[in-house]
């Protein structure tokens, strides 16, 4: 005869305390190859960055947190391969994705072409409400540059994408694209509310993966 | 007292424990033992560890069921036997295991463990003997530290059962220097720790939010303070009488500072055989608004909950002000009166969480009279095992308070009441505690007020009845946990309704709680080591390659590749090839099988995957398709190897599918000018497209007409020629066939048989993506459709079509009229299957019968009209 207190309802934490919610987002990564994907994760989640960096030959899978006020998010980071080979592919990564990051590499024009044609598939394919940011890589050898940081700044706003040049050598702005997808991404609770777009509550993402149901 | 294990050759355990350790710090006694955690149990080995200034108790995880050498043995907490040190009986009544608890002043939550018997067991020491070794030391070390308290679990000597605390800072037990040596074990960061367990698959690993509730609870010290309430427990046996119209403020308001938390007991609101026999379960309301108006006027209060069995009622109220850090609230109450059911006797308790403790308070009437201690005793026990929170018994709460009408009475003939302090020696309370019998780990106040009972109503004087009851004290205040420091212990002489005098204590509790801002510090620090320990722990494969390379593919041939996983990686790992869309349940292309498909590998281990291509009539055409205009080899087909909580490997399939006349349209055979064999796949598509709009080369392929002719010259009587079996089809022969019409076969002799020529025409026609006769009107299926216009229908077929039909049906028409054995229903319902397919769903009959009519008739004139047409 275990009973609630009178009163009934759930308890309050005192002082408006917080719950320190924990929101998981899948997110994956796009772009031609060798623009430096796998290395934005690898500064992403583990600080480090390879000079040879090797091929990615299917899709990596690598979860990093970001805390923001009270809330944390927890990336669910799928790192494709970017050889034309596998594009057919890459609908099982971004199926079911709340944010993509699309690369490219600011030295190659048609690595720029592809990450457009990579936001036009997304746009069409992918959930509706999905974040995505651009990234022009390799912003550490401008020297070479041959997509104009105002040209795809143009792009990304004439699409609502977040744009950002990036470098994964030397981390400049690796930290920010995600902690702009996380601030960008809602964060509500879900309830009754399951929009592909909606970050899930770590405890449902468990109960998920015991039943193998990949997120819708 | 030395128990002497030591002295002799030290066992295989006590060897390889002793390797954790440096020259100078001893292993005194190795006891195996295990812990609950959760539903799960997790083995430890316990060693006492004693160096020239100290002794410590470590718990050591263990990587393997057997340890086999010191690194399978992890430090996973230590016990300094400090001031703070405790070491309990934890007796779990639903359970006959016995357990005991360690907790000392540097661990933030004492940790019970259950001692096992392995089947090694005279390699470890009894539990006897390591408590024995404990007390021996800390009997030692009493002298210079007299505070010390370690209430010994078995023992019957006196000792330790005292009242007390250990929050009081000074005169620690050993110093922060003694200890020192102890920081070397304290593993920061044991998320690597790679257990064996672990990587052979015997135990999964911990995943997100189980992982996270772990770390947080490991990293409780870094964030939890503790904070003092001030609890008030109140007792008080009405016997029966009204008093809700009885000023209890002298009982209830008699703290200088308001109490935090209220814990309110009566017994004997009702003795009515009613309420006996119904077990009033409904708190009396009346007697609840007067303890309202009764409490402290420092503060405001609400009540919290109340809960009542017959005459036994608690009520919990608290300040308004601290009301939302109490988290969680339940009631519970057994009855131990008659047959153990009754509720006249018994125990009503509250079970709460505090900010980060759990609570419990329990009001028990025990057995009465004088003879019945042993009864009191058995009470005691039974709402022990029997007064069960949702996920708790009692003995599991952080702080515990036991008030109520305890009923122990005094050992005492004589009714002369002298000096208390004498008389509190034959306490039948204090008597069965020493003894171990009876609140066991509990603590009481020192009495300083006369018995509770029992007076005559509306006085203080000592029952005049003829009875003439002995005094006593019946209505305690005990408490169970160690922060808990008793400020006041009193009986208020005032109130005088009853027979009894209420009782109250005052308490100081120091209770966790989380600092947020430091909370949110751990929280943010745990979440990046749960991501670096998934990360790290992510199962991986090692594939021998990526590309697998089936060069050249023909037609019905069987092929296969091979390639190695291993599992490199310290965890188990589940593998399986993943299906690539949600509605495409296939791993890869019907043509291409894998085996195996899914697996497990341990660490260390590898294993071969094969797979196979094999091109059938059925799918021929799809192969085609992707292949399309490429020379050379193309990826077939592009595999996912998915590790199970880990990356996807993606395997290309690479070949190159020859041309070869199966699979292709008669269009395209009838405008085909050179062998097969001599043409590349660029030109053969280029001859598809302009097949619908050019002049055909020839009326039908030279392959179907090939077989037929052979079939007519050598195979007019042969038995069994058209087999519904299709035995010959797995026969080496017809890939030589396939060659011989591949290379347009003029040159060499047909290397076939009728039998297996009969099995390569078949295979001819069902490899078209197109069936030869796709009806667009379905009537001509119907049996009483004009035969005229279903001769019409294969007239509107294109040319090689409706010339591969008329040849092949002639020559059938001429083969059942020559065969005595042939059997016409058997050859239309085979050619049926295979000329008409459809997408709609035609019934295996009406095929069949489409085709006899064919069969059965000479059609020479009307395909003597088309040929002249063509």
């Amino acid at each position: 005869m275990a009973t609630t207190p009178r009163g009934g309802g759930t308890a309050q934490r005192p002082n408006g305390a917080s719950q320190n919610k924990i929101c998981q987002f899948k997110l994956v990564l796009l772009g031609e190859s060798a623009v430096g994907k796998s290395s934005l994760v690898l500064r992403f989640v583990k600080g480090q960055f390879h000079e040879y960096q090797e091929s990615t030959i299917g899709a990596a899978f690598l979860t990093q947190t970001l805390c923001i006020d009270d809330t944390a998010v927890k990336f669910e980071i799928w790192d494709t391969a970017g050889q034309e080979r596998y594009h057919s592919l890459a609908p099982m990564y971004y199926r079911g994705a709340q944010a993509a990051i699309v690369v490219y590499d600011i030295q190659n024009q048609d690595s720029f072409q592809r990450a457009k044609t990579w936001v036009k598939e997304l746009q069409r394919q992918a959930s509706p409400n999905i974040v995505i940011a651009l990234a022009g890589n390799k912003a550490d050898l401008s020297n070479s540059r041959v997509v104009e940081y105002e040209e795809a700044k143009q792009y990304a706003e004439e699409n609502g994408l977040l744009f950002m040049e990036t470098s994964a050598k030397t981390a400049m702005n690796v930290n920010d694209i995600f902690l702009a997808i996380a601030k960008k991404l809602p964060k509500n609770d879900g309830a009754g509310n399951q929009g592909s777009g909606q970050g899930r509550r770590l405890a449902e993402v468990e109960q998920n993966r015991q039943t193998n149901n990949c997120c819708k | 007292m030395n128990n002497g294990t030591v002295e002799n050759t030290p066992t295989f355990i006590f060897q390889i424990v002793q390797e954790k350790f440096l020259p100078g710090e001893t292993v005194k006694a190795v006891l195996h033992a295990y812990q609950r955690i959760g539903v799960e149990t997790s083995n430890r080995i316990l060693a006492l560890v004693a160096t020239q200034d100290s002794y410590a108790v470590f718990s050591f995880a263990l990587a393997c069921d057997k340890p086999r050498t010191f690194s399978d043995l992890v430090v996973d907490n230590i016990f300094p036997i400090d001031k703070g040190f405790r070491m309990e009986s934890e007796v779990r009544n639903t359970i006959s295991v016995l357990g005991f608890s360690l907790s000392s002043s540097q661990s933030a939550r004492k940790s019970t463990f259950y001692p096992s018997h392995p089947d090694d067991a005279d390699e470890y020491t009894s539990f006897k003997l390591l408590v024995d070794d404990i007390f021996d030391y800390k009997v030692r070390t009493a002298d210079t530290y007299p505070q010390a308290i370690v209430p010994p679990p078995f023992d019957d000597d006196e000792s330790g059962t005292g009242g007390g605390t250990t929050t009081d800072e000074s005169g620690f037990f050993g110093s922060e220097k003694e200890f020192s040596w102890l920081a070397r074990y304290r593993r920061e960061d044991d998320l690597l720790a790679i257990d064996r367990c672990i990587a052979d698959g015997s135990k999964p690993l911990l995943k997100g939010e189980s992982k996270f509730q772990y770390e947080l609870k490991k990293h409780e010290h870094e964030y939890i303070i503790n904070k003092t309430y001030r609890i008030y427990c109140a007792t008080w046996n009405v016997n029966g009488q009204q008093c809700n119209a009885t000023n209890l403020r002298p009982w209830l308001a008699a703290s200088e500072d308001p109490p935090d938390i209220y814990a309110i007991a009566f017994q004997e609101l009702d003795l009515s055989p009613k309420a006996i026999t119904l077990s009033e379960s409904r708190p009396d309301r009346s007697v609840i608004h007067n303890i309202m108006k009764s409490l402290h006027e420092g503060a405001q209060y609400e009540e919290l909950c109340s809960v009542r069995l017959v005459g036994m009622m608690l009520t919990i109220v608290v300040k308004r002000s601290i009301r939302p850090n109490i988290t969680r609230c339940e009631k519970q109450s057994v009855g131990t009166g008659a047959l153990n059911l009754m509720g006249n006797k018994g125990g009503v308790g509250v079970s709460l969480t505090l900010n980060e403790d759990s609570l419990c308070f329990v009001n028990s009437h025990l057995a009465a009279h004088v003879s019945e201690v042993q009864r009191r005793n058995e009470d005691f026990n039974e709402i022990n095992r029997r007064l069960l929170f949702s996920t708790q018994d009692i003995s599991n709460h952080d702080h515990i308070f036991w008030i109520g009408d305890l009923n122990y009475r005094l050992n005492m003939t004589s009714d002369e009441i002298t000096d208390y302090r004498v008389m509190l020696k034959f306490d039948q309370l204090n008597i069965e505690r020493a003894a171990h019998r009876v609140f066991e780990n509990y603590y009481e106040g020192e009495i300083t007020f006369q018995p509770t009972y029992k007076y005559d109503p509306g006085t203080d004087n000592w029952d005049s009845s003829e009875k003439h009851r002995q005094p006593a004290w019946c209505d305690r205040i005990l408490w169970r946990g160690d922060k808990i420091k008793q400020i006041v212990y009193r009986n208020v002489m005032k109130i005088q309704l009853s027979d009894h005098k209420p009782v109250y204590a005052t308490f100081l509790a120091d209770i966790k709680t989380k600092d947020e801002q430091k909370y949110k510090r751990v929280h943010e620090k745990i979440l990046k080591r749960v991501d670096k320990y998934e990360n790290d722990n992510q199962p991986q494969i090692t594939v021998e390659k990526t590309d697998l390379d089936f060069e050249e593919i023909k037609f019905n041939e069987e092929y296969f590749r091979d390639f190695t996983v291993a599992n490199n990686c310290h965890l188990p790992v589940e593998f399986s090839f993943k299906e690539k869309t949600e509605t495409d349940m296939r791993i890869c292309e019907d043509w291409i099988s894998i085996d195996p498909c899914y697996g497990t590998l341990i660490t260390g281990r590898s294993l071969s995957i094969r797979v196979k291509i094999h091109i059938k009539s059925e799918t021929v055409w799809r192969v085609i398709k992707k292949q399309g205009n490429h020379i050379g080899k193309i990826p077939l087909d592009i595999l996912v190897l998915h590790v199970k909580n880990g990356r996807d490997i993606f395997i290309t399939v690479m070949g190159e599918y020859k041309p070869s006349c199966f699979g292709l349209p008669v269009e395209t055979l009838c405008c085909l000018d050179k062998p097969i064999v001599d043409m590349q796949w660029s030109e053969l598509t280029e001859i598809q497209m302009k097949s619908t709009t050019e002049p055909f080369k020839i009326t039908m392929p030279r392959e179907i007409f090939l077989l037929i002719d052979y079939l007519y010259r050598v195979g007019m009587q042969e038995i069994n020629l058209f087999q519904l079996e299709r035995s010959f089809k797995v026969n080496d022969n017809i890939n030589e066939i396939r060659d011989w019409l591949d290379s347009c076969g003029a040159a060499e002799e047909f290397p076939g048989t009728p039998h297996t020529a009969a099995e390569a025409l078949l295979m001819l026609l069902e490899s078209s993506g197109n069936p030869l006769i796709h009806p667009l009107d379905l009537n001509v299926l119907n049996p009483d459709y004009p035969f005229e216009l279903c001769l019409r229908a294969i007239h509107k077929l294109s040319t090689p079509r409706k010339n591969v039909f008329l040849y092949l049906t002639m020559f059938l028409h001429e083969f059942i009229e020559q065969n005595r054995n042939a059997n016409i229903e058997v050859i239309a319902k085979l050619f049926g299957m295979i000329l008409i397919r459809s997408s709609h769903d035609i019934h295996g009959l009406q095929r069949k019968n489409f085709i006899k009519r064919f069969l059965s008739r000479g059609i020479f004139n009307f395909a003597r009209n088309e040929f002249k047409y063509s």
